[in-house]
């Protein structure tokens, strides 16, 4: 089981980078569901990482047409970092896959990110499925194996349908994902009906705190970080992954 | 500009077609689409339906834009298309990637429509949809401005894919349409047996609702309760101010756009028949002001009169 840790560039650079290198395999780097936490800032770490020998794997978002260049860019300029070990890349969005197949496909192993996952998989807290067989197969034949999900509440029912061969799972944890916005609660500017906008020009509020919704409606907290609402479940880390095909755990300081 | 609507019962396609609509769209039970709400109950009412659209001289639409389609639903499914297509629809709806691969398969010359559901939000983004499964219109995202469309509108415009965007005063979720938890509780549990509502609204009065900081990574009191403060509105009217707001949607309106969709399958037929009176007025008043007036002066006229 490999083992994984998410950060973003923010808290890259206060963890003590040798407890990185010792404790995990893999780190996960990036922005996993905003446009507008992804940045030229990725390089550095990412060439940091390279030295000290650590797999990394780096997060997309969805992304309009600004991020789909600054991808590109981004994109061109790590190519130039000769990787110890190849460099493996998550997309939230079939703009950022095409883009990486059409230009990058020798340099990058792909994943499907735990946005996109939701087309392949049926996922709820406590079942997982493949949904069609034949996106997977689409996907396999672009060379993309490894889907991202998030934790269940507990072991989850398992359909397969016998195609566990087909693709491999990362498993992210504690916080499950349960929606994304592009209009953010925390930092989306107020618009009025005459304004006409060409993106989403938060302060980044979200790099603040992270906000919990109690309400007797439901049982779990929803925790709002950013963009995204996710609930927690992490008292179930005793889970048969074997059976879930699940092979690496990443986990997630903040989402 | 066309008025493509959605419609729940054969009778409404006569009454559309004489308020101006040029297109319609059903879904069909046994056909998942995104809402399961007002789908025609029976192939033969689904042949009708096209029967009569075509009578009409509308073109007709099946929605078969679940995003998660399992592959149980698909073979099913696929003979059911089979049959549509022999009928005379004119183009199917879809979201699910391995469903858009089996039917561009099975079907090589039906259109297909990349639903909203299944959201681009950039040019390589439908680049991927034409190039893989050659969709011939696309559904914009509401949670896209036209400004930021630019590219892919002009992307569509070079290759013959039409251009489709909901009307922006009937539909605004402004969650990420088909990827959204927030609906159902398959993320959570209700702890109130009958509950079956969203969680868009939480924070709202009655709720006993908590909003709690935490993480706390910068100690900005200020800030914090100021954001603070906006989530707990945002979460008391289900969101955001709409990116795709009036002025967006004159932007889209006079960037090329080919259609606008009216698709709130659960309103009764009289109250479509109201918002869709109010979609035809507003496409009269935008192509008499961009006549009439700079772009500049046309769109804050529109504005004015869309929100009056």
């Amino acid at each position: 089981m490999e083992k994984a840790i998410k950060l973003n560039v923010f808290n890259f650079n206060k963890l003590n980078e040798s407890k990185i290198v010792k404790d995990y395999d893999f780190i996960y780097l990036g922005s996993e569901f905003c446009e507008n936490l992804l940045d030229l800032d990725y390089i550095k770490p990412i060439k940091k990482l390279n030295i000290l020998g650590k797999r990394i794997c780096f997060l997309t978002p969805i992304v309009t047409d600004k991020g789909i260049k600054l991808i590109d860019f981004l994109l061109k300029e790590i190519s130039k970092i000769k990787f110890k070990n190849r460099l493996e890349i998550s997309v939230n969005d079939f703009g950022v896959l095409n883009l990486i197949y059409r230009k990058y496909k020798e340099r990058f192993t792909i994943n499907i990110g735990r946005h996109l996952s939701r087309n392949f998989f049926t996922i709820k807290k406590d079942m997982i499925e493949i949904s069609t067989v034949e996106g997977i197969n689409f996907l396999n034949s672009l060379n993309i194996k490894r889907f991202e999900i998030s934790n269940f509440s507990k072991m989850p029912s398992i359909d397969y349908k016998r195609k566990k061969n087909k693709f491999k799972l990362t498993m992210f944890y504690p916080y499950t994902h349960v929606s994304t916005t592009r209009m953010c609660m925390l930092g989306m500017p107020d618009i009025r009906h005459e304004d006409s906008i060409d993106g989403i020009n938060c302060n980044k509020e979200c790099l603040i705190c992270d906000y919990k919704v109690k309400n007797q409606k439901i049982k779990e907290e929803l925790i709002i970080k950013g963009n995204s609402v996710f609930v927690k479940y992490e008292n179930n880390f005793i889970m048969d992954r074997v059976k879930l095909n699940v092979d690496r755990i990443v986990f997630s300081i903040n989402s | 500009m066309k008025i493509l609507s959605c419609i729940t019962e054969k009778k409404e396609i006569e009454i559309f077609k004489k308020i101006g609509v040029d297109e319609i769209y059903f879904g069909l039970k046994d056909i998942p689409s995104y809402t399961d709400t007002g789908n025609l109950s029976s192939m033969s009412e689904a042949k009708e339906a096209i029967t009569i659209a075509h009578r009409f001289g509308l073109k007709a639409y099946l929605a078969a834009n679940k995003i998660d389609f399992n592959n149980v639903e698909m073979k099913k499914v696929l003979s059911l298309i089979g049959r549509i297509i022999d009928y005379g629809i004119d183009a199917i709806i879809v979201s699910n990637i391995g469903f858009l691969r089996k039917l561009r398969a099975e079907y090589p010359s039906i259109d297909l429509h990349l639903s909203s559901v299944q959201p681009c939000f950039n040019s390589e983004s439908v680049k991927f949809f034409f190039d893989n499964f050659k969709i011939s219109r696309l559904i914009l995202p509401n949670q896209l401005a036209a400004l930021e469309a630019k590219d892919i509108i002009s992307f569509c415009k070079k290759n013959n894919i039409k251009t489709e965007v909901f009307y922006f005063k009937f539909f605004g979720c402004p969650y990420i349409n088909g990827y959204c938890g927030l609906h159902q509780q398959n993320y959570f549990t209700y702890s109130i047996d009958k509950y079956e509502g969203s969680m868009c609204k939480v924070y709202s009065e009655k709720s006993n609702s908590k909003i709690i900081p935490f993480n706390i990574r910068i100690a900005d009191k200020g800030k914090i309760i100021e954001t603070l403060n906006k989530l707990k509105l945002r979460l008391s009217i289900g969101g955001s101010d709409r990116i795709l707001n009036a002025a967006s949607f004159f932007d889209y309106c006079v960037s090329g756009l080919d259609c606008i969709k009216f698709g709130t399958r659960t309103d009764s037929t009289e109250i479509k028949i109201r918002k869709l009176n109010k979609i035809k007025e507003v496409v009269a008043d935008l192509e008499y002001l961009i006549k009439n007036y700079s772009r500049e002066e046309a769109k804050r006229r529109f504005v004015e009169l869309a929100m009056r």
